[in-house]
């Protein structure tokens, strides 16, 4: 995989390769300079090859888990008890959400239990008993805060930074900083619910300015995994081997004319990576490799838990064989299909909790047990929460809010068994220890040792960062 | 607690000090550093100044900090300190801002501060007890180009080469630049490209398609001295160089056909743009008047149609039906989208940095910006309905303003018509004047309470009732006219008419919904179930009819809703059959009404800018970017790094509808002054040409930009392009033409060791084919390319498991015919969320910004699209049955012309027999028929480096 990036990103390349101590990250033409040396089907310098972190981090690879659509803190993770009492009440709080500002609302009281788990005595509601069992690992953040309180422009702030689209995703971001250690899968992966993908698609795990090669692949659990990777109708193995040989041919006969093009090299090599990414990545998504006990661990046991808990151990499976980012959505498509539950809370966050309770816990525990889950963050977040109130005169639902939400981060580079910040009595809004949302992607770069205010771009004038131009430090709490 | 508790005494002291407005440091010393110095400390100092990055350029560790404030202004008011901003923020009442971030402070710290301030901030102790950021002005080296972009443009003289040889390279100005460069470092220019070469090179360049042999035959051939020349000139002339150059702005002006976000729709007609771009090219429109129409095109004195279509550049940005942070900031980050891409297109400078704080290296404060802003804040806010301008041809809209005039006379007369019958419908059906003892016989008693008694009887005295104007009903119920209305469960209705003569000629009309009965003198005399949409006849019983006397009747009702509209109201008609013949006459004119009204006046709508008069609102700096905290109110103005050439702001006509600012900004950009505009314009050029430009951050010529490689040689272009009337034409045949233009791709082994990645330009570099070229290369060789220029987009087919990615995959694409799916890949739908991965896969722009130039990179998803996808096989096998339609069982011929189609040469005797063996071995071995293994042939070339890198 090379990559001749356009002049104005070259320098900039160089630059943020100097700032890595011990970095084989090349820049520019060097990389296809590279490649010409290293000849026929040898690997090539490579910009997702692995480089070193700025910083001394734990955490070498991210799964992260977008519960699309945004679930409830006061329902999953941050226990509210005077909010049982007022159901029903109609009371003054300022919500801010799809339906637009509020001063008042009727009270939906939190619909499930909360009990205490772990050491730690984490209270967690009865929607997530398993991954209540595992809070001694877990730093939860109850004091998120952000702009906006719309699905489409959360998303891209959740994903990148930004309320518009443009701007390269986390998973560009961490690629770019640290590279990928397998140059048969891409570096950034991404799952879908079977339901759909989210709201603007692609643009999710779009690169922004960055090149292509820092962009979301996405990845589908059956059939062909990537699109693409299977032979054409009627292309046997031998053919397609039979054929790249042909290529070579004739490809070094065009090279031999023009010795100073180092990218043609690179692009013959391409092929031979394309023909081993076809030969290996089907194994990676082979879970029929996997033990009857591990299946039953993710919950591939029942149907409920069947997608999602799929997703979780190919996210395993991945990050095993080198993926730096693994991307998985809960809930996908409109209304129901996701977490966004504006009618019945009730039926909305069963079924989408039941779907990955059990799969979230037992990717934890894979992880654990494997001694992976020290070099593993796994982040788990919706782009924003939701209100204490209800949104329509009638039944259960609630409508989007920013202003305070719940995320939780585990595995490498985390403390366990903490929760930092928290909202008012009542869930509306952050009141205690308020973490802007960069915050949170500072403290994600912060588990992998990259430097959130040194990791930068050069784009449109500017350094740009995944924090913005003015920084974030990470929440320090959170972190081992 | 107990900090609490010396609080309480410590603020009323303070308040004391508020008696008098001086301060000294030795009244208030103690407490400041006691009580006020720990929660700065605490609270400020780690993002306003203890720390070397300050945020919002707010320092807080000193006294002199509190006063001067930050970015956004001043955060104290001095004469009326309580009213201080950072009080506000504080108290966590401005959404916008809420210091200090991570959490309100609690009431006694929030009051001991705002006694401090109450007290005029009295300081002790150190003077900063911050730490001194770092030196700034840190000794550099003297650059001797810093600033160069923004120093006037002077046409240098070409240098002279001490070498004849090399001097007898030269064939224009260009080369004697460059030559320059090469002399001084040893290095020799590259042998001239051969002939096949350069025909690829120069037809790919400025169309986008492979030469057709009969193209490169004939050139190859053509022995006249001007044979390149005569090349050029024919490729310029070619409607196909608009659409491939077109395509290098599109990138730049962030060109898409939807507005991107949740719901992504479409930019109606935003397609005329892109065909307005391909038209101002072709008809080599001067690069002034492009300038000049996409910034003001409205504005101008000869406005005319396409000027109007050019404006929609102002209308491309991506834009959010839903915007989470309020209007007035989507109002902002709209003009900052256009304000940044204004900058950045056409006078390459990154102005947008200084949205929030003034830029860090250019010399371009937060002001200017605000001011640039200030040009574009007359534009009315984008909506949904993409803000169309009538963009007829001038013949074509006399047409249609006749036309217009026309159907507006049609429809007036028909409700002349109408009128007596929407006025009152039943005085018109019943053909009657009023009767004696009424004032108006067709006003109806009514009451929505069930009355009591014989209600419907003739005696019954109603005189309880209200009395109203038939009909009664709902509004918007269909095919109604409501004159009361009637919104409860039931009405009952009671009215008298006249009759005399025959009951068999007596008739009813009603409109009801729903269940009604009507009764004649007491006697039911008809009953309706459900509901109807239009006045009808209603049949009367025979008991009825019976029921009728002569002289005065009463005619009662019931009706009841059921559910949805709501309507009742009949009408007597004491001559049913003309009666009914003036219901049918009401029933045509309404119908002909509703086709007048609807009858299409087929203008055509383009995107366009509009304003909100002659007098734009007030703009306002905005304390770091945010639309809710505005500062000083600015005058709209360029920056003042380049205002040695003055902005001149036009007075707009008295008649005008616009501010004329973008008019002015258009004529400061143009002005041949202008340091910036040519040289960014002329370097772009030559980027589109060499792959790369003279300054290779094409939209940054700032301090940050990278520096040119050719300075000189870049000011010569600027200037002969403003010479030579902005001919973009004139310029490509200028640099065509030269020697630098003609190398080959292989020369000086000196040059590859000592300038690797030809900064010199001693070769000419061959370049990897973008997207666009790759499809349309594809479709040349099939034969199915569909050469037809401009018009709506179409949908390529997209791969289902592309489709999955979207949240509505069924709604997300369309699907075009198979003859639209041949034209050139330009005209793909560019849907903002969902692009077609043909394209993505090998660099096409991102959509969202501006990109001045297209990444190229080598990927394996680039190989496995070109062997495995559905789409890159269906190419192969289109070609394979092209060949075999056109050359039959030949092989031969079909691999010599496969080769040159795809390659603009014969293929070598190697080659010949290695393209017979893939099609033996494919018959042979792998068991395909003929039109199989053709296919894989096909196929193999389009997987050859040559197919996709051209010299």
């Amino acid at each position: 995989m090379s990559t001749d990036p356009r002049g104005s990103s070259r320098r900039s390349f160089l630059t943020t390769a100097s700032a890595f101590a011990a970095s084989s990250l090349l820049g520019g033409r060097a990389f296809a300079e590279g490649a010409a040396a290293a000849g026929h089907g040898s690997l090539m310098a490579n910009p997702l090859a692995p480089k070193a972190a700025q910083l001394l981090g734990k955490a070498k690879a991210v799964i992260f888990l977008f519960m699309y659509g945004g679930p409830s803190q006061v329902d999953t993770f941050e226990y509210k008890p005077k909010l049982y009492q007022l159901d029903g009440k109609t009371i003054e709080v300022k919500t801010r959400g799809r339906g637009g500002a509020k001063n008042k609302g009727r009270v939906v009281g939190p619909q499930w239990k909360f009990k205490q788990y772990g050491q730690c005595g984490k209270y967690v509601s009865d929607l997530f008993p398993e991954v209540g069992s595992l809070v001694d690992d877990i730093a939860f953040v109850h004091s998120l805060y952000c702009e906006s309180p719309i699905h489409g422009s959360a998303m891209f702030q959740m994903n990148s930074g930004a309320l518009f689209s443009g701007k390269p995703c986390l998973g560009s971001w961490v690629n770019y900083g640290l590279g990928s250690s397998n140059s048969n899968l891409p570096g950034f992966v991404v799952m879908l619910d079977k339901s759909g993908g989210p709201i603007s698609g692609a643009k999710n795990w779009s690169s922004g300015y960055m090149p292509a090669t820092y962009q979301g692949t996405v990845v589908r659990p059956t059939g062909v995994p990537i699109l693409d990777l299977d032979l054409p109708e009627g292309m046997s193995r031998p053919e397609l081997r039979n054929l790249l040989d042909r290529l070579w041919k004739q490809n070094q006969r065009h090279l031999a004319d023009r010795p100073f093009d180092s990218e043609l090299a690179s692009r013959v090599a391409s092929y031979e990576l394309a023909y081993r990414m076809m030969e290996h990545a089907p194994e990676a998504f082979d879970i029929g490799q996997e033990s009857a006990d591990t299946q039953e661990l993710y919950g591939l046991n029942h149907e409920k838990t069947f997608d999602f808990g799929r997703n979780c151990l190919l996210a395993r499976r991945l990050i095993e064989r080198g993926v730096r980012f693994v991307q998985i959505y809960s809930g996908g498509n409109h209304n129901d299909n996701n977490w966004d539950a504006h009618g019945d809370l009730k039926f909305n966050h069963d079924k989408h909790a039941g779907a990955t309770d059990r799969p979230i816990a037992g990717l934890i525990r894979d992880l654990k047990r494997r001694g992976m889950l020290d070099d593993t963050l796994i982040v788990w977040t919706g782009e924003f929460g939701r209100q204490p109130t209800a949104e329509y005169e009638k039944g259960t639902g609630r409508d989007h809010s920013s202003y305070g939400f719940t995320a939780w981060l585990a595995g490498g580079g985390v403390k366990g068994g903490v929760s930092v910040g928290a909202t008012d009595e009542i869930g509306s809004a952050a009141v205690v220890d308020r973490f802007h949302l960069k915050s949170f992607h500072a403290t994600i770069l912060s588990t992998l040792g990259l430097d959130p205010n040194h990791l930068s771009y050069r784009y449109s004038g500017l350094d740009q960062k995944l924090v913005g131009v003015e920084g974030a430090d990470p929440i320090r709490r959170m972190l081992a | 607690m107990h900090r609490r508790a010396r609080l309480r005494w410590i603020v009323p002291t303070l308040l004391v000090s508020l008696v008098s407005t001086s301060w000294t440091a030795a009244r208030a010393a103690v407490e400041f550093e006691r009580d006020v110095l720990p929660i700065l400390e605490q609270h400020c100092f780690s993002c306003h100044g203890g720390t070397p990055k300050v945020k919002g350029s707010l320092r807080l560790t000193s006294r002199d900090g509190w006063v001067k404030g930050g970015d956004g202004g001043e955060i104290v008011d001095e004469l009326n300190p309580r009213k201080s901003r950072v009080l506000t923020a504080m108290r966590y009442d401005d959404e916008m801002l809420r210091m200090p971030p991570a959490g309100k402070l609690e009431d006694a710290t929030y009051a001991t501060l705002k006694a401090w301030i109450d007290a005029g901030m009295p300081w002790a102790g150190k003077e900063d007890y911050g730490v001194e950021p770092e030196d700034p002005a840190k000794a550099k080296p003297v650059d001797p180009m810093k600033g160069w972009s923004y120093k006037p443009v002077v046409r240098p003289e070409p240098p002279q080469p001490s070498d004849g040889q090399l001097a007898r390279w030269i064939r224009n100005p260009i080369d004697a630049f460059v030559v320059a460069k090469l002399e001084a470092k040893g290095v020799k220019p590259a042998p001239e490209a051969d002939r096949k070469t350069f025909i690829r090179r120069a037809t790919f360049d400025l169309t986008g398609l492979p030469p057709t042999p009969a193209d490169v035959d004939a050139f190859v051939t053509d022995q006249a001295p001007d044979a390149v020349e005569k090349l050029i000139d024919r490729l310029l002339d070619s409607p196909h160089y608009g659409e491939r150059w077109a395509r290098h702005w599109l990138d730049v002006v962030r060109y898409a056909d939807t507005n991107g976000f949740e719901r992504d729709n479409d930019k109606p007609f935003m397609w005329r743009y892109r065909d307005y771009v391909i038209r101002a090219l072709n008809e080599d429109k001067p690069y002034e008047r492009f300038v000049r129409e996409q910034l003001a095109g409205d504005e101008l004195d000869d406005v005319t149609a396409d000027s109007l279509t050019a404006t929609g550049y102002l209308r491309l940005m991506q834009w959010d039906d839903e915007p989470p942070q309020g209007h007035e900031q989507a109002r902002y980050d709209v003009l900052d989208d256009i304000a940044k891409t204004t900058s950045e297109a056409f006078l390459g400078m990154s102005i947008g940095c200084a949205r929030c704080h003034d830029h860090k290296v250019d010399p371009i404060p937060q002001k200017d910006y605000y001011r640039f802003v200030a040009l574009f804040d007359g534009l009315t806010d984008f909506r949904t309905d993409g803000c169309l301008a009538d963009v007829s041809p001038p013949e074509m809209k006399a047409e249609f303003d006749r036309l217009e005039a026309e159907k507006r006379e049609e429809i007036r007369r028909i409700e002349t018509d109408l009128a007596p019958f929407t006025r009152d419908l039943a005085r018109a059906l019943e053909l009657r004047p009023a009767i004696s003892g009424s004032d108006d016989p067709t006003m109806w008693r009514y009451t929505f309470q069930e009355p009591p008694g014989d209600w419907s009887g003739v005696t019954y005295d109603d005189s309880f009732m209200p009395l109203g104007r038939p009909g009664f009903g709902a509004e918007g119920t269909p095919g109604t006219l409501v004159n009361t209305g009637w919104h409860e469960a039931e009405i009952w209705l009671r009215r008298k008419f006249s009759f005399s003569g025959d009951p068999q000629h007596f008739g009813l009309a009603i409109h009801f919904d729903d269940d009604a009965e009507i009764y004649i003198n007491g006697v039911l005399a008809a009953q309706t179930k459900g509901y109807i949409v239009e006045y009808q006849e209603l049949k009367v019983t025979p008991e009825g009819r019976a029921a009728l006397r002569s002289g005065e009747n009463v005619i009662a009702v019931h009706c009841r809703q059921d559910f949805g509209g709501q309507y009742i109201d009949v009408i007597p008609l004491p001559d049913r059959k003309a009666g009914l013949a003036e219901l049918q006459r009401f029933k045509d004119l309404k119908r002909k009404l509703e086709i007048a009204r609807e009858r299409p006046i087929p203008r055509l709508y383009a995107p366009a800018a509009q304003e909100t008069g002659r007098e734009p609102r007030a703009t306002h700096l905005q304390v770091r970017g945010n639309a809710a905290v505005k500062g000083d109110r600015v005058d709209p103005g360029i920056p003042k790094v380049v205002d040695f050439v003055p902005l001149e702001l036009a007075t707009p006509p008295k008649d005008a509808e616009t501010s004329y600012r973008r008019r002015s900004l258009a004529d400061w950009i143009v002005d041949p002054r202008n340091p910036l505009t040519y040289r960014v314009a002329a370097n772009r050029l030559w980027q589109g040409h060499f792959g790369r430009g003279i300054v290779h951050s094409s939209s940054d010529f700032g301090e940050l930009g990278e520096r040119p490689t050719h300075p000189e040689l870049l000011d010569w272009l600027a200037a002969e392009f403003v010479a030579r009337g902005g001919s973009l034409k004139a310029m490509h045949k200028l640099i065509m033409t030269s020697a630098t233009y003609r190398m080959g791709v292989v020369g000086d082994p000196k040059g590859a060791e000592s300038d690797p990645v030809n900064d010199l330009l001693w070769r000419f570099e061959p370049r990897r084919l973008a997207a666009e070229e790759i499809r349309d290369t594809m479709l040349a060789v099939n034969g199915r390319l569909d050469p037809r220029i401009g018009g709506p987009y179409f949908f390529a087919p997209m791969p289902e498991e592309v489709l999955a990615t979207a949240s509505r995959p069924d709604e997300a694409w369309g699907e075009s015919s198979e003859e639209e799916v041949g034209r050139r890949s330009l005209y793909i739908k560019v849907k903002r969320s969902l692009l077609h991965p043909m394209l993505t896969v090998f660099d096409f722009a991102d959509v969202d910004a501006s990109c001045p130039v297209r990444f190229r990179t080598t990927q394996p998803t680039q190989a496995l699209t070109m062997l495995n996808s559905p789409e890159v096989n269906d190419q192969a096998q289109r070609a394979a049955f092209h060949l075999e339609k056109r050359f039959g069982a030949d092989d031969d011929t079909i691999i010599r012309h496969l080769w040159f189609t795809a390659f603009s040469r014969a293929p070598s005797d190697i080659e010949f027999g290695e393209a017979r063996d893939l099609l033996k071995q494919q018959r042979e071995t792998f068991g395909k028929d003929r039109f199989g293994a053709l296919q894989r042939l096909c196929l193999f070339v389009f997987n050859t480096n040559e197919f996709v890198y051209v010299d």
